[in-house]
């Protein structure tokens, strides 16, 4: 049962849908932080480095979930 | 006569204004006239004003107000910029900042101020600061619970005088009850609208004078500017005067910038 749940998750179906809904929710919180230093902010070091971090975590996990599909 | 009917509904500031005065005015003589024949008069403007003010209350403030809510829940909140940092600092105010994708203004909503993304692509760093000085001011002067505030004797008044009024009866009692709640919640919708056009004007006046004085007269200018299209830049509503005179108040402004 847990095995199909997981593979029932993990269907291109499913990634598909994550993909999408990800999509629809729009920019990610880093992208958002990008957009206000394109637009002539500044944030401290640690923000963008955390907010560097947080990007990288999301790309990661992106790349894993594809990752696992194939 | 479609066309036409389209054209009457994007009634300009004076002409909503008639509206709205006519739904206060014939749903109280309505009430009040001895003649029977004169109350059913005021029956028929009262029906034939109440369909389009409530398209045009619809249209001008719930389904803006409603799609300013979805972005708000939508929106994500971000890390404060260094030059926003020191203008909650210098406003004394505490707030969060939270973007909203594809929206082109900025408002206030609870402890957050909103600001869209193509309000951040069409603007400069300095005039997004004073975007957010003018609703930080709104914050700042507590401008929800002042609009309340004044509301509520306008409210009482409201409630005493129509208390008075009679009606015939319709039908039966409670379809005459019924038909008359409506009513009275028209009116008063209309009647709210009406009596606080000034203290929101004044009230948006203040804003624009606060971001002025932290982010600069021309920044705030430019804003006002950037935000509405040439043509409607004489327009007034309901809670905004118009552009052209909240720049020529502006101009008029005198101080010292609190901040560079």
């Amino acid at each position: 049962m847990p095995k199909k749940i997981v593979s029932y998750t993990l269907s291109k179906r499913n990634v598909d849908r994550i993909e999408s809904t990800s999509k629809a929710l729009g920019l990610s919180r880093s992208e958002l932080v990008d957009l206000m230093i394109e637009r002539g902010f500044h944030y401290s070091g640690d923000i963008k480095s955390e907010v560097g971090k947080i990007s990288r975590l999301q790309k990661d996990t992106e790349e894993k979930l594809r990752k696992r599909k194939r | 006569m479609l066309t036409e009917f389209l054209r009457f509904l994007k009634a300009n500031f004076w002409e909503r204004l008639v509206i709205y005065t006519l739904v206060v005015i014939s749903l109280s003589f309505f009430g009040t006239l001895p003649n029977l024949l004169l109350r059913f008069l005021a029956f028929f403007v009262f029906a034939c004003v109440s369909g389009p003010f409530l398209i045009i209350f619809g249209r001008s403030f719930l389904l803006p107000g409603v799609k300013n809510y979805l972005a708000y829940k939508r929106s994500k909140s971000i890390p404060l910029p260094d030059e926003v940092v020191r203008l909650k600092n210098q406003m004394g105010v505490d707030f969060d900042l939270r973007i909203a994708e594809g929206l082109c203004n900025a408002y206030v909503i609870g402890g957050s101020v909103v600001i869209g993304t193509e309000f951040l692509k069409k603007l400069s760093s300095n005039e997004i600061l004073a975007g957010i000085a003018h609703e930080l001011a709104h914050k700042k002067g507590r401008h929800i619970l002042l609009r309340v505030g004044i509301m509520i004797p306008f409210l009482l008044f409201l409630s005493y005088n129509w208390s008075k009024l009679t009606s015939p009866i319709f039908f039966t009692e409670s379809f005459t009850l019924i038909l008359l709640t409506m009513m009275m919640n028209i009116g008063a919708l209309a009647f709210i609208l009406v009596v606080m056009i000034i203290p929101n004007w004044f009230l948006e006046f203040k804003a624009d004078e606060f971001a002025a004085k932290s982010a600069g007269k021309e920044n705030i200018k430019s804003v006002l500017r950037k935000l509405v299209n040439k043509e409607d830049h004489e327009k007034s509503s309901e809670t905004h005067p118009s552009i052209a005179d909240r720049i020529k108040r502006i101009d008029n402004l005198r101080f010292e910038r609190t901040s560079e």
